[in-house]
């Protein structure tokens, strides 16, 4: 389940009014969200959660699921 | 064994007819004997090096997932890596000043032998536990000289598969095949003339000429690797594979980085996944400077992979400069594209993205930075006595190139509106007469001296 909190994050960072965020949502899928954005979002992402990904936990996300999944794991 | 010659018309159905024939656990078998008699048709002297890369690197596979450490997995990954990257850069880089020859499709099977051991350290895939699949994923003839760049997540699979002979596929596939040669052999080999002639002894010539050549060698370009795509894609569907379309009318993008996922996409992927999305995830803590130097790195290892010049080095350099200052200015685009009508805003972008696009393409075609700078400079003399202004071609000659070159944009124009037409006019009749309209198209204006295909030779 993707909280508000991580789906407020890409909105805003894509400057989005609102796009339904599931599990399963890739990247790619997301208006805007393309690999010159991915960066910027991941970089967002780890300052609102306060937490620091490694370059290769990064790489390995297939879809919005994992990133929430890393989350918490890291909170 | 190039796509538009006798040899490979064949080749073909005798591969295919082969692959059909034989029992399905060992179409394989019949595949990698096929593929390595095709490359041994281009060049026997390197057959070992293709061996080579595909053993080497099937083994470092195998060896990350035994491997029980994550430093034993990456220290597998970089010997994997660095002994790719150092065939490529010992053949095509020293080897050029050296004086050896280039093993054909060496640039290409490097690459994806690298995206593979890549796709299994991001967990993308499992390695591959059979020799004999990975190297038909390896060799595939269709894709084995100028791509598509085959990602393992998607190819790979296929080889387990079992294809079953059917009229619709194999119909399509004689489809793209001919698309293809037609691209290749009437529109880009006849628009080449006129490049040659003019970019062949560039400091002869000013204004008209040089950018009616420029344009003409944006098409050329074009539908030359179009083409060959076109035939490399029909070539493997006809035996039910499907591979990566590398081209989506890239001249309709609206942007430097649309045209980039609609130009060569196979390669563009593999940049974007290997090399710019890994060096802007790392420096994602400066992010302005991260993704700059990530995009401009990206470029520059483009223009390099493309040849060891200066000209594809400031190629790549433009593109990536653009491309820095389109990311960075997301944010003022966006208001202006609220500003303007769509329609407008579409042309306006389309426009200005071609004439970039078609301006870089001077330094891919140049052999020297100093031709290239020669054609920048003198490309704005315009004197309207000499609109054609090529003294070894004839007035008649030019209006057939111009009219190929009408073609080449038509064809980019109406796309996807063909198929309509021809669920329309039913499978049966849209294939019989688009293949032999094509044919005839190709016997009556395809330029039938020995033109090689322009990826080929990268």
């Amino acid at each position: 389940m993707i909280s508000e909190r991580l789906k407020a994050v890409i909105l805003r960072e894509l400057d989005l009014d609102d796009f339904e965020i599931r599990n399963e949502t890739t990247a790619d899928t997301i208006p805007g969200w393309d690999s010159l954005r991915h960066a910027q979002i991941i970089g967002a992402v780890e300052s609102e959660f306060g937490i620091r990904f490694s370059t290769l936990e990064v790489l390995r996300l297939k879809n919005i699921g994992e990133l929430q999944a890393l989350i918490d794991r890291q909170k | 064994m190039p796509f538009d010659s006798l040899r490979y018309a064949l080749f073909l159905p005798a591969a295919t007819l082969g692959y059909f024939l034989c029992p399905p656990r060992f179409r394989w078998t019949m595949l990698l004997a096929a593929s390595y008699f095709f490359y041994a048709a281009w060049t026997t002297g390197f057959v070992g090096a293709l061996a080579a890369c595909t053993v080497f690197t099937y083994g470092c596979g195998r060896r990350m997932t035994i491997s029980p450490t994550e430093n034993g997995r990456r220290w597998w990954l970089a010997g994997g890596v660095v002994a790719n990257l150092g065939m490529l850069i010992g053949f095509k880089y020293a080897g050029v000043f050296a004086g050896w020859m280039v093993p054909i499709g060496i640039s290409f099977f490097t690459l994806q032998a690298v995206g593979y051991l890549l796709d299994v350290m991001r967990g993308e895939r499992l390695p591959e536990t059979h020799l004999g699949y990975f190297a038909v994923y390896m060799a595939f003839f269709p894709h084995l000289v100028a791509g598509p760049i085959g990602r393992s997540t998607h190819l790979l699979p296929q080889f387990r598969e079992t294809h079953n002979p059917e009229y619709d596929q194999l119909s399509r596939g004689v489809r793209q095949i001919m698309w293809g040669l037609f691209q290749k052999v009437v529109v880009a080999d006849n628009l080449g003339i006129f490049v040659d002639s003019v970019y062949g002894d560039v400091r002869i010539y000013a204004g008209f000429p040089l950018i009616i050549a420029t344009v003409f060698y944006s098409l050329q370009l074009y539908c030359d690797f179009a083409g060959y795509s076109n035939v490399a894609l029909g070539s493997a569907r006809l035996m039910g594979f499907d591979l990566t379309p590398n081209f989506d009318r890239p001249y309709l993008a609206q942007n430097l980085a649309e045209f980039w996922r609609r130009w060569h996409v196979s390669l563009s992927r593999w940049l974007g996944d290997n090399v710019h999305k890994p060096i802007a995830v790392a420096l994602r803590a400066h992010p302005r400077a991260g993704l700059v130097l990530a995009i401009l790195s990206t470029f520059v290892l483009c223009g390099l992979w493309h040849g060891a010049t200066w000209n594809f080095v400031v190629w790549g350099l433009l593109h990536g400069v653009a491309l820095s200052a389109l990311a960075l200015t997301g944010r003022p685009r966006r208001r202006l594209e609220k500003a303007m009508t769509p329609w407008w805003h579409a042309v306006v972008c389309v426009a200005a993205t071609t004439l970039f696009v078609s301006f870089t393409w001077v330094f891919f075609r140049t052999e020297s930075l100093g031709d290239a700078m020669y054609a920048v400079q003198h490309m704005t003399a315009i004197d309207f006595g000499s609109l054609v202004g090529v003294p070894t071609l004839s007035r008649a000659t030019f209006f057939k190139q111009l009219s190929l070159a009408g073609v080449a944009v038509a064809a980019e124009l109406v796309g996807p509106r063909v198929d309509r037409a021809f669920e329309w006019l039913g499978p049966a009749t849209s294939n019989y007469s688009c293949v032999v309209l094509l044919g005839l198209c190709i016997y009556a204006f395809g330029v039938f001296e020995k033109q090689t295909f322009i990826y080929a030779q990268f």
